[in-house]
């Protein structure tokens, strides 16, 4: 060791041999476990759905600081008005208290006038409310943005019943046929209801109910025509 | 040798600090390389008590033995035989021949250490 140079030198390569070995000691401690393959594709598969609600969270935040920046630039410009009005409106869009206009598609359901097999339930052949609500389920995973069924709108209170060959919707009784017309990308719609997988294509194909869905450039969809019952709910404070 | 001392502390500070972990298949490589790494170690600090220390045959043969012996490791694991006993043969026995010639020089300098202190001790005795 004769001059500074071989002194840092010596240094350097002992760190490195002791952090090797600190490294080393520090992995064959850790404990391995044997696990199977489908354990691996279940993490893989959490962790890559877990990214992805980041990535949505991501992006809520983002469009949360826009909508901040737009009240800001609001609030300099004086047009404050103009952005709240705006924002109540599109939140009437969603309340239900306005009539909506918009492309999507209208679904009819009608009773079977087929002969009915022997010893087969007559059953079979009549809509009923569970037919109405997985369609209406069906379109809104497809994508509907409003629903009316034979003209009353489907709020988040509305409710479905069977009343023997009637179905009452919004404690309003309708008799067949059943119109549902949905609001949205009207190509996803109509693929709801003509899909293999869909619940229409079951009651179309295998009970042979005669259920129609037509395209069109503009629904019309009345507004909620009473007042939502807001009885128990109360707003969280804080929100 | 407070280079040294240092080198040893970072190492083992850092070593606990920094999260690296390596798949359980690089172990035998790592550990084969430490042990280059070590034997090459020791022979510095020989050469060192014997005072024929040179900084050029020590790097080289720190680097030149870690990176033969984890070449040698992997060598073995493709052929399917297991050429990195060599290395630790080679390597493990040297370490301890090593550690017995630093034994030895340093039992000697304690051994005259002792022997002056003692041959001090009696001359003074004597005066």
């Amino acid at each position: 060791m004769k001059n500074s140079r071989d002194k840092i030198i010596i240094g350097l390569t002992v760190f490195f041999v002791s952090f090797m070995l600190i490294i080393n000691i520090r992995n064959t401690e850790l404990d391995y476990d044997f696990i199977r393959l489908e354990t691996v594709e279940a993490f893989n598969v959490e962790i890559s759905e877990t990214k992805e609600a980041i990535e949505a969270l991501e992006d809520y935040i983002e469009q949360k600081k826009y909508q901040i920046e737009e009240y800001q630039a609001a609030l300099r410009d004086g047009t404050l008005e103009d952005v709240l009005a705006a924002e109540v409106s599109r939140q009437k869009m969603n309340s239900h208290l306005t009539s909506l206009k918009g492309p999507g598609i209208t679904v009819t359901l009608e009773d079977s006038d087929r002969e009915l097999e022997q010893g087969e339930d007559p059953n079979n052949l009549i809509i009923h409310d569970l037919d109405v609500l997985n369609i209406l389920n069906d379109l809104r995973r497809a994508g509907a943005e409003a629903l009316a069924i034979n003209g009353q709108r489907v709020t988040s209170q509305t409710q479905i019943k069977c009343q023997g060959a009637t179905i009452t919707v919004n404690d309003v009784t309708y008799g067949q046929p059943f119109i549902i017309e949905a609001i949205g990308n009207p190509d996803t719609l109509n693929a709801a209801i003509n899909a293999p997988t869909s619940y229409a294509y079951i009651l179309r194909e295998y009970y042979e109910l005669p259920v129609g869905s037509e395209i069109s450039d503009e629904i019309l969809i009345n507004a909620f025509d009473r007042e939502p019952a807001l009885n128990y709910i109360e707003i969280q404070e804080g929100d | 040798m407070i280079f040294a001392i240092i080198g040893i502390l970072m190492g083992i500070v850092l070593g606990f600090l920094v999260p690296i972990t390596y798949p359980p298949g690089y172990s035998l490589y790592i550990s084969v390389a430490i042990l280059a790494a070590l034997d090459s170690v020791f022979g510095a600090f020989r050469a060192t008590l014997e005072e024929k220390f040179d900084i050029e045959i020590f790097v080289s043969g720190f680097f030149g033995n870690t990176i033969l012996a984890v070449a040698l490791a992997y060598i073995g694991d493709k052929l399917g035989v297991p050429l990195y006993y060599a290395a630790i043969f080679a390597f493990g026995g040297r370490l301890f021949q090593n550690l017995a010639i630093i034994r030895r020089i340093g039992i000697h300098r304690l051994r005259i250490a002792r022997g002056i202190s003692r041959t001090s001790a009696k001359n003074k005795a004597k005066n």
